[in-house]
């Protein structure tokens, strides 16, 4: 462990500044992989082909070229069988509403998984929305070209959980289950106190739309707002199973806690599952199950940034704070009786020095700085229900930001988790460190990086799959165009990643994918292969004006066929200019680059 | 070389050398998308300082923040989801906008003004830059012989819109063509938006509007002016929420119920009327109707339809010699915006939610502008926008991308606008000359008042004196040192006088000197030589000293709460807007009004009132007390001048004995002269009655206040047909009157007793100088059966009531200067005081099940604003439980319903119906919860929705579901009107006379009222129809 950390410090810093060409030690000791080469495609510069979809049209394996290039297999609003793609249901099944009679069709497909199912093949999507929607597809695969299409969709039903909440990234578990995710819950601190709906976030509320509630209706009090929405509801990795016959069956895992799940990743044990939070002020955790290929118990830790150096991104020994057992059962119990925040903990004002009065503790996450303490008897409850919170207190590390994709590397056991930016909180100091530990001490890198974690087991823990360290392996650079340059107005070198988001990894073929949701880093966004060993980058997929690619999920081998699942949110459109606003263009897209041939 | 020039420009910024003259002359590229600078978007009022502008350093102190950032940053208003009143809180800039990039508002140009001579300038801005001297429009002239440094896309010809514009409007409002046809632009007149739009600021402008061709055709697709109108008509609907009055159209003709009254008919009005998920929706006319049906083309409250355009020209300052603004012939600017497509309410809130999360996500990202130089740029909620500006020479040339990004910060992503707009909702209404369908250039618009907004939680207020008085300044730079010295003292202080002014015409802050016009007009001429827009295009002479150079991100402005403008521009009382419904069943908790706002979110809010309490208004026009301040020193609320129409006209009340029934003003009044009668005799005197009304006496004198037996049998009332006033019995079907009481004491106020055997009364012995309580028998055949003294006092008394036990009467008595409620017992005399207060109560009126005691309170001991109190006597009458009023002020409760579960009262409320805002009374009726200490009025509604200039008298039907009152005319005649509470529904009953006091029967078939059309006051019996 400790010659592995030196080998990756000495490799990052022979590295020094040179963007992209960070790796780590072990990939290079091994003999080289069959690194499949997709056909790079260029940065969009004219105005047509920003507004396009432009992907790979080739792909290498094994020195066999293949013709590949982006497919659509759905758009959200599209109809397949009775269903309407992305359309947003309330807990009746009925299409959401607004005043005007408008109904919601998702722009916003976060993570679409493919499930072959004896012979059948199921897409499951779900839509970062409130209330969030979750379509099961049932796709037909041409069996001698690969092709996707889909055959019907339908809504999966949340009602019994309350619905589902802006699910955002998600996985395929190792037993083959969706494992989806539920992002951004509300504070509930402020929630609680709201005296009007003016003082309840416009983001939180759609969500009353579910319960038939119009939260902008003139009579609508606070009162209303709080008797139909629970914020202790929402914000967990969400597990869905299809049966051959298409029947969908669905658990929230409220043992794994409640945070901004970006998404849980479960590791080849099938019990060790890392889950990454994201926002400003955030932290990063791990779940031990009980059980194999049960989430519904088990121990929850936050991760310490014990850091080490700062350069490339920097490096971390990582420390994981244990936050005690739970069980699904025990905690949505405790949800449906109503729990609210004040039941959970004891606050006090902050000083004017950002230290609390004696018995509370000082923490800092994405609401800010608190002082709190646990209320006698609530450690185990408040472990869930405020996940980051509580991790806060017991020491653990609340700085991180835009914590996002993570992806597992099984051949050379390495574990990577992108960092949209390295910003605010990983900074030293600063307002978003005031009052808490101030452990990650890092450059401001606003085009982010992809770390890498290197996985050992750890017999405390009692896991094969522990994370002992985090290093910057992939770094975006911030780059200045002159503006009458081609590039202009793009903030990260267009040669390199800008805000990495959702990645995969190409197993047994050394290659990382990276997906990206920027702004005006790149103004277009793309998707990128990564070759560890030579630590090369190519655009493989760039995404219209406005974009952000998500999704992005690695399918081996589906009855011969390897699949690039991509999905490409809320696009401005690329039918020419005069219907260049036309509202149907910003349908996204659910599709994958492909087919490629199988590569287990 | 033009980038290196920029870029050396750019260096001497940022070495801080500021050239004197000239700053950067700029050559355009109109054929570049990229921006240099790249938050464009962001127009240099977000720069405003907002601490006291003489405040050297640190930030400003809490409640001494100036704040114009509300007049933009606000809770948008659904459709518009974007609520950005947080930006009033905190400098939120991205990083790359930190830096203040609009330098040319530090530029000094005062030397460069002397180079202009004042000739030149005049000439110059007369100068039409629009059309040539034969009429032709320039620019259509230029676009059609496309400059290829003008073609972005090089395909040889324009993609952009060409302006069609004459601007020369018919009498309606209409641009004609030279060929006298129709162009389609519409002219409008609206209340100029607050701060940099104020002429006086800099510059004038108009606003033109479009509609698409199908809504301007019929149903064949042709041309059709009427059409077009009522589809405008239709449009300002639907963007004001309110109804639209239009001049009288057949219905027949165009197939839609346009004044929703069930069929098709004669129609005045467009009524609002729009709840697509209730239902109820709206159509348009002509070919638009037709599309609208088909799907494409739509319909929805605050957005206006697909191929909606608008032109915007903003000219130099003309003023005539009294500074009265004018528009110069030459344009600075002529500014365009076409709605390219539909975004229905769900599209528009995921694109805002989409906005929110992603500023949160990331604060630094900067918006990524779509278009380009020739197309226009995209406005992200489904405008494209563009623009002309004048090149050097003065000649309206394309704007450059950059500079048309600039134009996006404003309309699109603010929570001030509707659909991206801002003019047309602030449109002059039908109250208007031409119903605001006309040009400034038509010269009309003289006195126009000052309008209104409604501020979320603190009333409504004059919307300029608002923000001048919370920005402590006439712009956002407080650059204009002119309107500051005019409006504030030298200390700071806002000057009332002006205000008041101001209220009652807007050109007390618009006019503009001819000199302060020549200097701003050549300040922007230099703007104009230097081509160098993309560094701003505000008017600044000399440095602007009240913005930031840089900014730090976040920095708190040091404003403490932000200003929630709701609404703009709603007559008080007017019907209100959106959801009908909600005016008649907001039946739940806190009692909606149609605002969208509950009464809970209205009340308690305010402002300094003339005798030192808070007050606040409400939509509905009603006064509140208000426990709450903004707590900004320097603003206040402009309580409107107390000038109530009916008081006026029958002025003096004292005296009056007309008026002292109600009042007791002076009482015991005067005999003889009756001002109040006289003043209306003239005019309604030898009215015959109407069919369904009869006379019960018709003696010369004066007979009113006729109260029915709890039987329905009979009727007793006062009148001074012999021995001064005397109580009087008659019955519903007339004959003979029977003298009740004989003198010389004079009676008053008749209430009978439960059992209908005995009536109590107030008497006055003149001579003796004493009040008293009587009681005297019905029965029997002489004057003052049975009749006996229950109190006597040397002080005023008044109103006995008796108790529903038939046992207790309540009454008012002043003793030793205070008024109070008594409680004397009809058989022992035993009297009991209820109140014993210092302030004045009076009043009594009993619930029906004689549980509650309802009674006046004027907490200074005199009118106006007093308030309506209850008192319970579960512990009997010993220790009452008095609840205090939480409701409208100045109230006098005229009846309980039925089921003692409502009350009806007049409160005062301000009127807009007399064209200005005046205290006038109003029939109210409010559900009535008592509860803890408080009374609450909820579900209050002003039930002639000001079509009176002031009512009175409310009274419940026997079975509660009508009410009756009465209220005065335009006319001055008074009339009786009902208001049916469950349908909503108010009608006229009489008009044309001088009907007052309805009393129901007690079978509820007929009103007993007191009328003037036959020369005194008679007792009159109305049997209204559908009774």
């Amino acid at each position: 462990m400790k010659k592995s950390m030196n080998c990756s410090l000495s490799w990052l810093i022979a590295a020094g500044l040179m963007a992209g060409m960070a790796g780590h030690a072990v990939a290079a000791e091994k003999k080289p992989s069959p690194v499949p080469r997709f056909a790079g495609v260029p940065v969009p510069v004219t105005d047509g082909e920003k507004r396009k979809v432009v992907a790979s049209p080739e792909i290498t394996v094994d020195g066999k070229r293949h013709r590949i290039g982006y497919n659509v297999i759905l758009r959200s609003g599209d109809r397949a069988g009775d269903g309407t793609f992305g359309l947003l249901l309330d807990r009746k099944g009925e299409p959401v509403r607004n005043r005007d009679g408008s109904r919601h069709i998702s722009v916003d497909n976060d993570f679409s998984s493919l499930l072959p199912r004896g012979d059948r093949l199921y897409m499951v999507s779900h839509f970062e929305s409130r209330p969030g929607a979750m379509y099961l597809t049932e796709l037909k695969q041409d069996k001698t070209s690969g092709k996707l299409r889909a055959v019907r969709t339908g809504n999966i039903d949340f009602s019994a959980f309350g619905g589902l909440w802006v699910p955002c990234a998600g996985q395929v578990t190792p037993w083959g289950t969706h494992l989806g995710s539920e992002e951004y819950p509300t504070d509930a601190r402020a929630t609680e106190a709201a005296k009007s709906m003016d003082e309840i976030e416009e983001y939180d509320k759609p969500m009353a739309r579910y319960f038939g509630l119009d939260p902008y209706a003139p009579g609508t009090t606070v009162e209303d707002f709080r008797r139909v929405f629970k914020p202790y509801r929402y914000g967990y990795p969400v597990e869905v199973d299809v049966s051959e016959d298409g029947s969908p069956s669905v658990s929230k895992h409220y043992a794994m806690g409640r945070l901004a799940v970006e998404l849980a990743y479960v590791m080849p044990d099938e019990r060790t599952a890392y889950i990454s939070d994201d926002g400003t002020d955030v932290g990063f955790f791990m779940f031990v199950a009980d059980r194999p290929r049960d989430l519904s118990s088990g121990t929850l830790y936050a991760a310490r940034w014990n850091q080490v150096h700062s350069a490339h991104g920097g490096y971390a020994d990582l420390q994981w704070v244990n936050l005690g057992h739970a069980d699904d059962a025990t905690i949505r119990k405790a949800i449906e009786s109503g729990v609210s925040f004040s039941d959970l903990f004891a606050v006090a004002e902050p000083r004017e020095d950002a230290t609390c009065a004696s018995g509370f503790t000082a923490v800092h996450t994405t609401t800010g700085l608190e002082c709190l303490q646990v209320k006698p008897g609530m450690d185990r409850i408040a472990s869930r229900l405020e996940a980051r919170r509580y991790a806060a207190m017991k020491g653990a590390t609340t700085e991180l930001r835009k914590e996002e994709g993570i992806t597992f590397d099984p051949d050379h056991r390495v574990l990577y988790v992108s960092m949209s930016e390295v910003a605010k909180g990983m900074e030293d100091g600063g307002k978003y460190d005031r009052g808490g530990p101030n452990h990650i001490r890092l450059p401001k890198n606003k085009c982010g990086v992809v770390y890498g974690l290197d996985i050992r087991p750890d017999a405390t823990i009692g896991s094969e799959y522990v994370a002992v360290n985090m290093y910057g392996v992939v770094a975006g650079t911030p780059h200045t165009y002159a503006p009458d340059s081609k590039y202009a107005n793009n903030t990260c070198d267009i040669n390199g990643i800008a805000n990495p988001d959702n990645i995969t990894f190409m197993r047994g073929r050394d290659t990382l994918i990276i997906g990206e949701d920027t702004g005006s880093g790149h103004q277009d966004d793309a998707v990128w292969a990564y070759d560890i060993n030579s630590g090369s980058l190519t655009r493989i997929e760039t995404t219209p004006y406005g974009s952000e690619t998500t999704s992005v999920y690695y399918y081996p081998d589906i009855r011969g066929h390897a699949y690039l699942m991509s999905v490409v949110q809320h696009p401005y459109g690329e039918s020419d200019q005069d219907k260049l606003r036309d509202p149907a263009e910003a349908r996204a897209y659910t599709g994958y680059l492909g087919p490629m041939p199988a590569m287990d | 070389m033009r980038t290196r020039e920029i870029r050396f420009l750019l260096l001497l910024l940022a070495a801080g050398i500021l050239p004197a003259v000239p700053l950067h002359a700029a050559q355009v590229d109109l054929k570049s998308r990229t921006l240099v600078n790249r938050t464009a978007y962001i127009p240099p009022q977000c720069y405003a300082k907002t601490g006291k502008p003489d405040a050297k350093s640190g930030k400003p102190e809490r409640g001494s923040a100036s704040n114009p950032c509300y007049v933009c940053h606000t809770r948008g208003r659904e459709p518009n989801y974007v609520k950005d009143q947080g930006l009033q809180l905190a400098y939120s800039f991205p990083t790359p906008a930190l830096k203040n990039p609009w330098t040319n508002l530090f530029a000094d140009r005062r030397q460069r003004l002397r180079a202009i001579a004042d000739r030149d300038m005049a000439a110059y801005i007369r100068q039409d830059n629009y059309h040539d001297p034969d009429g032709t429009i320039i620019l259509a002239r230029r676009l059609a012989h496309l400059d290829p440094d003008w073609d972005f896309n090089g395909n040889g010809r324009w993609d952009g819109y060409i302006p069609d514009c004459s601007f020369h409007f018919d009498d309606q409002g209409f641009d004609r063509t030279p060929q006298g046809g129709y162009s389609g632009w519409r002219a409008l007149a609206y209340f100029p938006f607050p701060g940099m739009f104020w002429p006086a600021n800099g510059a004038t402008d108009d606003v033109l509007i479009r509609l698409a061709e199908p809504f301007r055709s019929d149903d064949r697709g042709r041309f059709d002016v009427d059409v077009y109108r009522i589809n405008l008509a239709i449009v300002e609907a639907l963007i004001k929420r309110r109804d639209v009055v239009i001049a009288p159209v057949d219905e027949e003709r165009f197939g839609v119920d346009l004044d929703r009254n069930g069929r098709l008919g004669r129609a005045e009005r467009i009524v609002y009327d729009w709840a697509p998920l209730e239902g109820r929706d709206m159509s348009y006319v002509g070919k638009a109707r037709r599309l609208q049906e088909e799907g494409s083309l739509h319909l929805a409250a605050g957005l206006f339809p697909e191929g909606t355009e608008f032109l915007h020209s903003v000219r130099y300052l003309e003023p005539d010699a009294s500074g009265r603004p004018g528009l110069s012939a030459r344009m600075k600017e002529l500014r365009y915006m076409r709605k390219c497509t539909w975004r229905s309410y769900a599209e528009l809130e995921e694109a805002a939610l989409a906005e929110v999360k992603e500023r949160d996500d990331f604060p630094d990202r900067i918006r990524q502008p779509v278009g380009d130089p020739e197309h226009g740029v995209y406005n992200g909620t489904g405008w494209l926008l563009q623009g002309f500006i004048e090149d050097r020479d003065g000649n309206l040339r394309p704007q450059s991308f950059e500079e048309t990004v600039y134009c996006i910060g404003c309309h699109g992503g603010t929570g001030a606008t509707t659909d991206a707009t801002y003019a047309f909702a602030r449109k002059l209404d039908s109250g208007h000359p031409r119903a605001g369908w006309y040009h400034w250039q038509a010269g009309e618009g003289e006195g126009l008042h000052e309008p209104r907004v409604q501020i979320r939680g603190a009333g409504v207020y004059y919307e300029y004196s608002y923000y001048l008085m919370y920005n402590r300044a006439g712009d956002d730079f407080h650059a204009n040192t002119r309107l500051r010295q005019r409006f504030f003292t030298p200390a700071g202080v806002i000057r009332p006088d002006l205000l008041d002014r101001l209220h009652d015409d807007v050109m007390v802050l618009f006019r503009v000197s001819p000199e302060q016009a020549m200097l701003l007009n050549k300040a922007y001429r230099t703007i104009v030589l230097d081509q160098d827009y993309v560094h701003g295009r505000d008017v600044n002479v000399q440095p602007v000293a009240g913005m930031l150079r840089e900014v730090e991100q976040d920095r708190p402005t040091g404003v403490s709460r932000p200003t929630v403008v709701d609404s703009f521009g709603h007559r008080f009382g007017g019907r209100l807007q959106d959801e009908r419904p909600a005016e008649t069943s907001a039946t739940s908790g806190q009692g909606g009004d149609a605002a969208g706002l509950s009464a809970r979110e209205l009340f308690g809010r305010g402002l300094p009132g003339p005798d030192g309490h808070r007050y606040e208004v409400d939509w509905q026009g009603m006064i509140h007390r208000s426990r709450y301040s903004l707590d900004v020193a320097g603003v206040y609320f402009p309580f409107p001048r107390r000038l109530t129409l009916p008081t006026r006209m029958i002025i003096p009340a004292a005296g009056n004995p007309l008026c002292a029934n109600c009042h007791r003003i002076g009482y015991p009044g005067a005999a003889g002269e009756d001002p109040g009668v006289q003043a209306i005799v003239p005019a309604t005197t030898g009215t015959p009655l109407p069919a369904d009304m009869t006379a019960l006496t018709l003696d010369p004198a004066r007979d009113l206040d006729g109260r029915w037996s709890p039987d329905g049998g009979r009727i007793v009332f006062v009148s001074n047909r012999r021995e001064g006033d005397q109580l009087w019995l008659t019955t519903p079907s007339g004959g003979r009157p029977r003298q009740l009481t004989s003198g010389p004491s004079t009676a008053a106020w008749p209430q009978w007793s439960p059992d209908g055997s005995r009536i109590v009364f107030l008497s006055e012995d003149r001579a003796g100088g004493t009040c008293a309580i009587e009681l005297v028998n019905v029965d029997g055949s002489g004057k003052n059966t049975g009749r006996r003294v229950l109190v006597r006092s040397s002080g005023m008394l008044a109103r006995p009531v008796f108790h529903p036990d038939g046992h207790h009467i309540a009454y008012a008595a002043r003793t030793g200067g205070n008024w109070d409620i008594w409680l004397v017992d009809a058989a022992s005399g035993l009297r009991r005081r209820l109140t014993r207060d210092r302030r004045m109560e009076t009043n009594p009126i009993w619930r029906p099940d004689g549980r509650a005691l309802a009674f006046k309170v004027a907490p200074q001991g005199k009118y106006p604003l007093t308030q309506e109190y209850f008192m319970t006597f579960a512990d009997g009458f010993e220790q009452p439980r008095i609840f205090r009023w939480d409701g409208p002020e100045s109230v006098q409760m005229s009846d309980w319903s039925p089921d003692g579960r409502r009350i009806a009262y007049t409160a005062e409320i301000i009127s807009d119906a007399s064209g200005g805002d005046r205290v006038t009374y109003a029939a109210m009726v409010s559900d009535i919860v008592l509860e803890g200490e408080r009374a609450r009025a909820v579900n209050t509604r002003v039930l002639s929705r000001c079509r009176t200039l002031g009512d009175r008298g409310p009274v419940f039907s026997p079975d509660g579901r009508q009410v009756a009152f009465w209220g005065w005319d335009r006319s001055g005649h008074a009339s009786l009107w009902r208001y049916d509470l469950e349908q909503d529904r108010l009608g006229r009953l009489t008009g044309g006379g001088f009907d007052i006091y309805p009393r129901w029967s007690p079978d509820g078939d007929s009103i007993l009222l007191t009328t003037a059309r036959k020369g005194g006051d008679d007792l009159a019996l109305l049997r209204p129809a559908g009774q």
